[in-house]
């Protein structure tokens, strides 16, 4: 007649499964979003650098396309006026002539990259010098995706 | 008799919760595997970046690229140089444009994991020549 008592309730082991189950699911949705923020945080900033590098590549064509001008006016100039002059000339519109500078504007999307190069005086192998790479940056806060 | 039906009572539900537990174990392990999967990538992303920028930088300022890419550990095969690394593969090709005052080279870099490209950087450098007057 020594009887077993049964310990757990009607009702207590559901009770548990309950909290349980909806606290793997709370550390389950934390661990899915931390990983899902890393994941939107690298792939963007990947892009940002990939597209800062497609200007600088941009800006190495623009830098060659000038430099085969520079070799017409060379051929065409006597001194370091007349080639300022026939540069000056030469230049297409979306590249102005200041001095012994070249400057211009290399656009992709939202972000711009201002080149500045020097010019040499004729006769040099290297007929150009890089001054300046700046990045401007034209995107606002508002527009960042979250 | 009122016993036995409250002890066969609690093991149905028991075998229920177990049940119920089982398929909730399953859902809530897919979904750590996936974000263990999502940081990986993210992790091979972050580090691909940050070494093909080095190579990258490298190899715009270099007077000899095959000894640069030797220096880094990149092994020549067929299309380009191959580097493998810890979780991810960095590959390398050049292209090369002749233009009416010098060359245009091109290195591409990309950043590889399985067959997924994660990030590819042109490291584009004009290499002017001497032009006779």
């Amino acid at each position: 007649m020594n009887k077993r008592k049964v310990a757990l309730g009607p009702g207590a082991a559901s009770l548990i499964l309950i909290v349980v189950v909806l606290s793997l699911c709370m550390m389950a949705m934390l661990t899915q979003i931390g990983a899902r923020n890393d994941y939107n945080l690298c792939t963007r900033s990947a892009e940002m650098v990939q597209r800062v590098y497609e200007l600088n590549a941009q800006s190495e064509q623009k830098l060659a396309e000038l430099d085969a001008l520079l070799v017409t006016a060379q051929k065409e100039a006597s001194d370091m006026d007349s080639y300022l002059e026939k540069v000056g000339e030469l230049l297409p519109d979306d590249m102005t002539l200041d001095e012994d500078r070249i400057t211009w504007t290399e656009p992709l999307d939202n972000r711009n990259l201002e080149c500045i190069v020097q010019l040499l005086p004729p006769g040099e192998k290297q007929r150009t010098k890089w001054i300046s790479h700046k990045l401007m940056v034209d995107e606002p806060e508002d527009d960042w995706e979250w | 008799m009122k016993e036995g039906s409250r002890a066969n009572a609690l093991l149905v539900e028991l075998l229920l919760v177990i049940f119920f537990f089982m398929i909730s174990a399953a859902i809530l392990v897919q979904v750590y595997a996936d974000a263990k999967l999502k940081s990986k990538t993210a992790h091979a992303t972050n580090f691909s970046m940050l070494e093909a920028q080095n190579v990258a930088e490298d190899l715009y300022s270099a007077k000899d690229p095959d000894v640069v890419l030797a220096d880094y550990g990149f092994t020549a095969d067929g299309s380009g140089w191959i580097l493998e690394k810890d979780g991810y593969q960095l590959k390398v090709t050049l292209e090369e444009e002749d233009t009416a005052s010098g060359m245009l080279r091109t290195y591409k870099i990309s950043g590889i994991e399985g067959d997924k490209t994660l990030l590819t950087l042109p490291s584009t450098r004009f290499i002017p020549k001497e032009v006779s007057p």
